[in-house]
């Protein structure tokens, strides 16, 4: 049955909502969306939607649980996206997130590998758009840097997808660890694959880029670029190996860096790469459980992680300020926001009845069942991590401790409405888990509300909040600079670039000095080419005047150049004509 | 604040080790800590300052800096 393709919809939406002016345009934003999502919703197995090319039948649109259950939680973020962003004036920024949106679901919805290769590089550029729409000359910056890794990333990717097509692989998707021998199709794939998924040492993109953007801009980024990179994992490497461990260096790896970071929205950031990390590592294990639970933790993920940087923006749009240092004492003036943040950040600790418990508990306990002792304990250290920094760090030095004396605006209501909803979500899906459970591709039953899963997560909560405690005079805000992976493409690397471009510079210097001399050897020549004969043989050539107006120079003849315009023009243009009409016979043969 | 906090943690440490008890027979463990009374408990606080403490080291020995890039980015 051919079908709308969701993506195609957000497309439509995103062009008239750059036409459109003022209340018509948020009207567009909303109805477009929520079509999006309608559209997303009413999709099944039977939905196709394929392209004809000479040599490869296109799946533009191929639908089953795994993506059917990714497509519905980018919809509706993009809902969600849109609502929080409705007072943004810049049409371009509304373009930029929904083409970004729209890729997203290109992805997941894609069938085969041109299309996937196509929608994942629109995403791309899309969201190098979102990240520049933060106007400011970090955001350029960090934009070009977030080009240069991408265009990297998706170099690999298409490599290994042209290798692989190049053996004979099928066109249409399918998991890739199913050969018996991974071949140089599968890690250029993977690698392609890991960069938007920021695994390290390859995420410093992310950390780099995701805070620079507008406010609105990052809670789209937080949303689309790595999940869309997981649910490929999901897709094509399901029980690779290396996953396991990359996710659970990825969980413990964000969390450090997020104990170390004051800038309130790169400290997210630091946890998408933690939180990232659980899936990673779940689709390493490649249980039916880990696989459920890579999805859902995606799912889960996304509505917090937008809620938390919605709260940091919304921290970041009414006080101008973005670091710990400078922030504190905001729950008098914000306690709205600060009740919305903290769902988010309760559900990403994995506190019982918000939705993180009943996703991450979910990975953690397809670790124990797979018997993986040394993954299972350092996901639960991770989950300390998470709480410390996120759970109690940031919303302690932001809305607590000492007060500033800041005097926050007052927010747009659309910004509150889109947090809420959020949190309403967060909060659903945490008392509900089995609305999410039931749409899960893989058979496999878990139940998050028994003793053992509420007991040992309250305790290790309550453990890390008393430690927080007795070490909070530690957590004097830090005010320097970390080093990252991103060091490596900024100084040595940007060093040898810069040496580079000297060279070629100083090359093409010396290569033009060389031309100008040889034009300016040949220059009497082409002036009066009747010196060249009188040059090589040394006897100066006498001809017979033509015409009367050309008198002798001396005993050499005056080369009047003007005599041979006419006809080498013409010469030149009938051959022209000639070639055109050629070329037109051939065409129209063909 | 303060107090109200431990009175919090006290009354959760508390119930959650009598349900660990009561139901010890229920869960299925697969590691010998899961089988463990409060073990959660204690690895929430050792992790956590193994985290913080771990961290602030890395940070103070090798990862932070006060100049890192060019001006432009320091101003971030």
């Amino acid at each position: 049955m051919s079908a709308l393709h969701p993506a195609f919809v957000l497309f439509v939406t995103a062009c008239v909502a750059t036409a459109a002016r003022g209340i018509l345009r948020q009207i567009t934003l909303l109805a477009g969306t929520l079509a999006t999502l309608w559209t997303v919703w009413e999709l099944d197995a039977t939905a196709s939607l394929s392209w004809a090319l000479p040599n490869y039948t296109l799946h533009v649109l191929r639908v089953d649980a795994l993506s059917h259950v990714f497509g519905l939680i980018f919809s509706l973020i993009a809902c969600i996206g849109v609502l929080y962003a409705l007072h943004v004036r810049r049409g371009g920024e509304h373009a930029a997130t929904l083409v970004y949106a729209g890729g997203g679901l290109g992805v997941v919805f894609a069938g085969d590998w041109i299309t996937l290769f196509v929608f994942w590089e629109l995403m791309a550029v899309a969201s190098l758009f979102v990240v520049w729409f933060g106007g400011t000359a970090q955001s350029q910056a960090a934009g070009y840097r977030y080009l240069l890794v991408h265009i990297f990333g998706g170099s690999l990717l298409f490599c290994g997808i042209l290798i692989h097509l190049l053996h004979g692989g099928e066109i249409t998707l399918a998991a890739l660890t199913r050969s018996e021998t991974p071949d140089a199709a599968f890690w250029l794939i993977l690698l392609g694959v890991v960069i938007n998924a920021a695994v390290p040492p390859l995420h410093a993109w992310l950390t780099d880029a995701y805070p620079e953007a507008a406010v609105t801009g990052s809670v789209f980024l937080s949303a689309f670029t790595t999940k869309t990179a997981v649910y490929v994992l999901i897709r094509l490497f399901p029980g690779a190996e290396v996953l396991l461990w990359a996710g659970v260096i990825m969980t413990l790896y964000g969390v450090v860096y997020a104990i170390l970071e004051n800038d309130i929205r790169r400290l997210l950031a630091y946890h998408i790469v933690s939180q990232v990390g659980y899936m990673v590592a779940a689709v390493g294990m490649g249980t039916a459980l880990a696989l459920n639970g890579s999805g859902a933790h995606a799912f889960c993920h996304i509505l917090y992680k937008a809620l938390l940087f919605m709260g940091a923006g919304a921290v970041i749009q009414a006080t101008g300020k973005r670091k710990l240092s400078d922030l504190g004492g905001l729950s008098r003036a914000m306690p709205v926001v600060f009740g919305l943040y903290m769902v988010a950040a309760l559900s990403i600790s994995g506190v019982p009845l918000f939705n993180g418990f009943t996703s991450k508990s979910m990975i953690v306990s397809a670790a124990a069942e797979a018997h993986l002792p040394l993954p299972e304990l350092l996901l639960t250290l991770a989950g300390v991590g998470t709480f410390l920094s996120v759970g109690l760090k940031l919303p302690y030095f932001t809305f607590m401790g000492d007060d500033r004396g800041l005097s926050p605006q007052r927010l747009p209501l659309n910004m509150l409405l889109a947090m809420g909803a959020g949190a309403f979500l967060c909060v659903w899906l945490g008392l509900f888990p089995q609305a999410l459970y039931e749409r899960l591709p893989f058979a496999a039953e878990y139940h998050p509300f028994t003793v053992d899963h509420v007991v040992s997560s309250l305790q290790l909560l309550t453990g890390t909040g008393l430690a927080f405690w007795w070490l909070l005079d530690r957590f004097h805000r830090e005010t320097t600079l970390t080093l990252d992976t991103d060091w490596f493409y900024r100084r040595p690397l940007q060093a040898v670039f810069a040496h580079l471009i000297a060279l070629a510079r100083q090359a093409g210097t010396v290569l033009e000095a060389a031309r100008a001399s040889v034009l300016q050897a040949l220059l009497p020549y082409a002036r009066n080419p009747y010196l060249v004969p009188d040059r090589l043989t040394g006897v100066p050539l006498h001809l017979p005047p033509i015409d009367d107006d050309a008198l002798p120079d001396g005993d050499r003849l005056v080369y009047d150049e003007n005599r041979y315009r006419l006809p080498i023009g013409a010469t030149v243009m009938w051959i022209v004509v000639f070639l055109a009409g050629l070329a037109l016979v051939v065409f129209v043969a063909a | 604040m303060k107090r109200t906090g431990a009175v919090v943690a006290a009354v959760v440490i508390g119930a959650s080790v009598v349900l660990e008890i009561v139901y010890r027979h229920h869960g299925h463990p697969v590691f010998w800590w899961q089988a463990t009374p409060v073990f959660d408990f204690v690895y929430g606080i050792a992790g956590c300052l193994a985290l913080v403490l771990g961290a602030k080291w890395l940070g103070r020995a090798w990862l932070q800096r006060d100049h890192l890039y060019t001006d432009e980015d320091e101003a971030a």
